[in-house]
């Protein structure tokens, strides 16, 4: 009886000291608090978004119609929600144009592929890429310019669907990702306010770049419409909103480091 | 016209329909993960009744590491009475075959297999040739860039002591994280592929992958089921799939932490990447109707078991529906719902990952207590094109590969370890 009062007295002072190793343990979890921020996060920043959609375009809208020259305003109708938009005439590419864009995009892709080129691979990848789009872009204006099935006006709309998506896709991904994280009632604070910040991100990055698109289409032609929506569109919002997630993974384990307890526990 | 449409239409749904499910099975990865019960493996078990092992270390070219495994695993407190370690020299052209002469001169356990001549090149020949020879009941399997710890191989061969186990698989770390942004990237990929999707795999008896090194199998298994076919580059991943298949199960070892020298350079890691998608194909065109038939898996294996098989197609099937945006888009069909929003759900499942998202990722840094290594997530950005070209033209090579039925050259990746 006394050694095994010994050797429970040993064990007591000694477990706190027994790290978590990293092969067996996971996150102290609360599912209560995982389903609670999860359907909180979603629902409380998707009601933000279409509460504020339509002002956002509006107040985007005037500010394009103070940048842009020879704007003009127009309407979308998505739902039952009146989106606006202004938007300069654009422009088609001359021929001369789309050639030179071809011969450019045609001569970096071989000689990206070459031998000669010096760049990491991973860079040559994104360059190939830019490169094969333009290619497929300016091919399309040489031969069939007058097909072109966009005007500046499908642009916009097509613009707005694109970054209501962004919009709306934003709360529902980073809910998803960071309500795994349950350590204490700080967790849904740090993850609304990540998702805030991504949002709020999110609309002047979006705001930006439909002024500099618009700028393009209308002084530099529409043979850039392609790489606006698959280089520049969804691809680099992924980046920031994985950054922001980056961000609140960093602080959520700067806050509980001290204490492991406070967020692994033995996984058997 | 309209029919064409239809059809491009058609596969953004299909894609969409794909990437939606491999997003789902990676977020309940991570969820079990981070979250659920783990499943033990078998480090408790303590026996004194050891297999007997042979432990193989293919090997070509190797002088620059050679050396390092071979002391690692002198230094093994695996019982040496029951231990063999058979270096298998498969044409090395450099000091390769000396220094294992060296090593085999002082070490009696050590016994080299040097493979010349005309017998063909490649991984999967060498293991085929040294299986003949080995003489432990368990075959313990590491590239010549490893570094096994002093008690793995005991922590590896255990898991044998369960009838039912086949293969076992380690946790592969590399040793060169911090070198450049490509190390770095490695890094927090493996993180999330072992820490996370092998161990959830396990946890739900689904399958989780024999790697082909810090790993091992039963040898009258993989004798009784032929050996390794000299046409599939990924033999690792060939294992698997005929364990399975044959009523038996590949055992996940967390614990048993394995260093590798990971690529430094992105032109090796190119090679590698296109060698692994070929070979993970050209198993996929073998196994994927066998896998359905299978009466030995349980429904939930058969479709992670497809999942599994298909992953290096991926980038291939995301490559076409690129192509198919971009029709749709000169086609006037970019105001469809479904353009803006595949586009968004393609690149948020595989921008940031290798096959792995970076929810995925990031979770398994959180269990590592890895916490600045969060900041490379957005960096994999870096890798989406470049995984897209080098996998797809892995997966053109296996296309090849069916059709033609030509001969398999295996290509090395280049070491960067100073001898």
């Amino acid at each position: 009886m006394a050694s095994r009062q010994a050797y429970s007295k040993i064990f007591e002072v000694e477990k706190p000291v027994i790290g978590y190793a990293r092969f067996g343990r996971v996150l102290k979890f609360n599912k209560y608090l995982f389903l609670l921020q999860l359907i909180f996060l979603v629902v409380v920043f998707e009601l933000l978004v279409i509460f504020f959609l339509e002002d956002y375009f509006k107040v985007l809208s005037d500010i394009a119609r103070r940048i842009l020259e020879d704007s003009y305003t127009g309407n979308y109708k998505f739902l039952s929600f009146k989106l606006e938009f202004s938007i300069s005439p654009g422009r088609l590419p001359t021929l001369e144009e789309s050639f030179i864009y071809l011969l450019a995009s045609f001569l970096s892709l071989l000689f990206l592929i070459s031998r000669f080129n010096p760049l990491p691979k991973y860079i040559s990848a994104w360059l190939m890429y830019i490169a094969f789009v333009y290619f497929v872009s300016s091919f399309y204006f040489m031969f069939f310019a007058n097909s072109f099935p966009y005007t500046e006006r499908d642009f916009a709309v097509l613009y707005i669907l694109q970054q209501t998506g962004v919009f709306l896709f934003i709360p529902i991904l980073l809910a998803f990702s960071l309500s795994i994280f349950t350590f204490s009632w700080l967790n849904p604070l740090l993850n609304a306010i990540t998702i805030a910040l991504s949002l709020a991100y999110s609309s002047v990055f979006g705001g930006l770049r439909y002024i500099v698109f618009a700028y393009t289409l209308k002084n530099f032609s529409y043979i850039h419409m392609p790489a606006m929506f698959f280089l520049f569109g969804p691809l680099l919002d992924f980046i920031y909103i994985v950054s922001f997630y980056s961000f609140c993974l960093y602080v959520t384990i700067r806050l509980f480091q001290r204490k492991q307890e406070a967020f692994y526990q033995w996984g058997f | 016209m309209g029919f064409l449409i239809f059809l491009l239409k058609a596969y953004m749904v299909f894609l969409m329909l794909v990437l939606l499910l491999y997003i789902i099975r990676h977020y309940t990865f991570t969820l079990n993960r981070a979250l659920g019960k783990q499943r033990l493996y078998y480090q408790d078990v303590l026996d004194e009744d050891l297999p007997t092992v042979s432990v193989l270390v293919p090997m070509h070219n190797e002088e620059k590491v050679a050396s390092h495994i071979l002391d690692l695993l002198v230094a093994s407190d695996y019982p040496k009475e029951k231990l063999e370690i058979i270096p298998i020299n498969d044409h090395s052209t450099d000091r390769t075959k000396e220094i294992l002469e060296e090593y085999a001169q002082k070490y009696p356990f050590i016994r080299p297999l040097h493979r010349y001549g005309d017998l063909p090149r490649g991984k999967q020949n060498g293991l085929n040739d040294a299986l003949k020879i080995a003489k432990g009941e368990v075959i313990i399997v590491y590239d010549a860039d490893y570094l096994p710890p002093k008690g793995q191989i005991r922590t590896l061969a255990i898991a044998f002591k369960d009838p039912r186990v086949g293969a076992v698989m380690g946790r592969v770390v590399p040793v060169n994280a911090g070198k450049n942004l490509l190390t770095r990237l490695l890094d927090i990929e493996r993180s999330g592929g072992y820490q996370v999707d092998q161990q959830a795999r396990y946890n739900l008896n689904l399958i989780p992958q024999y790697g082909g090194t810090v790993g091992g199998f039963r040898k009258s298994v993989v004798m009784e089921l032929g050996g390794f076919d000299p046409r599939i580059l990924a033999e690792d991943t060939e294992l698997t799939y005929k364990i399975y298949l044959n009523g038996y199960k590949v055992a996940y070892a967390n614990s048993a932490e394995c260093y590798e020298e990971a690529p430094e350079d992105w032109n090796v890691r190119a090679r590698q990447l296109r060698r692994w998608s070929r070979g993970h194909n050209q198993v996929m065109f073998k196994y994927f109707i066998p896998t359905i038939l299978s009466k030995n898996l349980n429904f939930w294996q058969k479709i992670d078991g497809l999942l599994l098989l298909a992953i290096y197609m991926q980038p291939f099937l995301i490559f076409l529906g690129l192509l198919d945006s971009l029709l749709l888009f000169f086609l006037g069909e970019m105001e469809i719902a479904s353009s803006y929003l595949f586009l968004l759900f393609m690149f948020a499942h595989n921008s940031f990952g290798n096959f792995a998202p970076f929810f995925e990722i990031g979770t398994a840094l959180v269990l590592d207590g890895s916490k600045e290594k969060v900041f490379l997530l957005p960096l994999m950005f870096f890798e989406f094109i470049f995984n897209i070209i080098y996998a797809s033209l892995g997966f053109v090579d296996a296309v090849m590969d069916l059709i033609t039925k030509r001969t398999i050259i295996w290509q090395k990746t280049e070491r960067f370890r100073n001898a």
